[in-house]
């Protein structure tokens, strides 16, 4: 910022202490604010017909002089943009990963992550130099380079290290599961510590302790390929992971519907498959109506 | 954070209403700040900040998606207060909560020291002397809190402009508020 004299100096000062009324609750207006669009929606229903009728020519010359200031815009977003990563990123690398969002990333000791949906893996400078420790929230595969140090991922339920294997880690609210496919794998969780080896998994219990069982089925993770494995998995659970995975919304007529539990493989790769094969499951009918899905 | 933005809006473009939640969470405080500053009324800076959204839900099929969120819903806003200034019984309502215009500090000599008559120029220089551009960008700093690479990313501008235009801001206000300092 340019030099400042001191009365530009205090009117700086002054000018941010003025009082202001404070923002109304925002989901208050949320509500208020969503029944308006219902409303405008079916208005605008009726009149589509003529107003689509006299719109188009105006079009043109905006779409002739966009592009220019799409890249003028593009180039200051980049410059902008940069700037407050470049400071974040001094201390600390972020992978995030948003609902209906799948993003495979490498580490700089090779290692390869798979981020699942709604989950987060962050780590702190100099990964691979002085540690190889992540921080991570929601599903992951990881396929761990081979390397001395250990490569220890800090979950919100407890720690996992490995020297260098192909596992799976779930940590959601609703619990907290390692899977091992290959090598060695090391679980800690408050003061109990278990070694998981290939074809193993531990799952936090309700009691707060580790069981340990085998891998039931070939195509651990289910959601590396496209499946999603259920085993008297509550419907609750079912309906969290596709929420996850397709960012849509799941509504339950009676509440006792979440508790019905669910067997079976559900393909995965296309939304209403998904939808029709839980309906088959459960014997529930469904409505969709593009963003939630009630099961009745 | 840009480009979430750009992805959220590109959904509300189809119509997705969860992501024009997220937006709407995102921004909603913001924009009321900004509105409430210039209108001085809650309830009227409320109104005013639900129709902006609402007229972005009305004509989301003409969103943009590169183009910054913050500047859509700033420029529907102020276009939205200057309807309700014209309304001449929306004026009466607010006429006196409103500082006068040219109202000089030798009519109430003994306020003259007190913070809030200066703090009242300062909002009234900012809503009659500066041109949009320039007073959003101020108002954003010093109420918003906004630093400026912030400001930049919100309304798609250089940190340089933004810089510039704080800079213009206070050359104004100075010039403007000399029998006050």
């Amino acid at each position: 910022m340019k030099k400042l004299d001191t009365i530009q100096e205090l009117i700086w000062e002054r000018s941010s202490d003025v009082d202001l009324p404070s923002p109304p609750n925002k989901d208050d207006v949320w509500m208020r604010l969503f029944q308006h669009m219902d409303i405008s929606d079916i208005d605008s229903d009726a009149s589509q017909d003529q107003q689509q009728k006299l719109t188009p020519p105006t079009q043109g010359i905006w779409s002739a002089l966009k592009p220019r200031l799409t890249y003028a815009v593009a180039l200051g977003l980049a410059l902008v943009v940069s700037l407050p990563f470049a400071i974040d990123s001094l201390t600390t690398e972020t992978f995030e990963t948003q609902y209906s969002d799948f993003q495979t990333i490498q580490l700089a000791d090779g290692s390869v992550v798979s981020l699942n949906a709604g989950s987060e893996l962050k780590y702190k400078n100099g990964f691979n130099q002085e540690h190889r420790t992540v921080t991570f929230s929601g599903e992951a595969y990881f396929d761990v380079q081979k390397g001395d140090t250990p490569f220890t991922i800090q979950t919100d339920f407890g720690s996992v290290t490995v020297l260098g294997t192909s596992f799976n880690v779930r940590s959601r609210r609703d619990g907290f599961e390692v899977g091992v496919n290959e090598g060695l794998v090391q679980v800690k969780q408050a003061a109990e510590t278990i070694l998981l080896k290939q074809g193993e998994l531990a799952v936090l219990n309700q009691n707060e302790s580790l069981t340990k069982k085998p891998v039931s089925y070939a195509n651990y993770p289910g959601w590396m390929h496209n499946q999603l494995v259920c085993k008297n998995t509550p419907l609750s659970e079912v309906c969290a992971e596709i929420e996850r995975s397709f960012g849509i919304d799941f509504n339950f007529s009676d509440p006792a519907l979440t508790e019905i539990t669910v067997t079976g493989i559900i393909e995965t790769s296309d939304l209403n498959n998904v939808l029709s094969t839980i309906s088959i499951l459960t014997q529930h009918e469904f409505k969709f109506d593009g963003d939630t899905c009630t099961i009745i | 954070m840009a480009e979430q933005e750009q992805i959220l809006l590109e959904r509300v473009k189809i119509s997705d209403k969860k992501a024009f939640r997220q937006l709407f969470s995102n921004f909603h405080d913001t924009l009321f700040r900004f509105v409430v500053y210039r209108v001085q009324d809650g309830d009227l800076a409320e109104d005013i900040t639900q129709e902006t959204f609402l007229r972005v839900w009305r004509t989301r099929e003409s969103i943009q998606p590169k183009k910054s969120f913050f500047s859509l819903i700033a420029r529907i806003s102020t276009n939205l207060c200057y309807d309700h200034f014209r309304h001449m019984e929306v004026r009466n309502r607010h006429e006196d909560s409103l500082p006068e215009y040219g109202k000089s500090h030798f009519d109430d000599p003994e306020a003259v020291n007190a913070a809030s008559v200066l703090q009242e120029e300062i909002q009234r220089v900012v809503n009659n002397n500066l041109p949009d551009k320039c007073r959003n960008i101020f108002i954003l700093s010093r109420i918003e809190g906004k630093s400026n690479p912030e400001i930049a990313e919100l309304l798609d501008l250089s940190v340089r402009t933004v810089e510039n235009q704080i800079y213009r801001a206070l050359k104004v206000l100075k010039k403007n508020l000399k029998n006050y300092l």
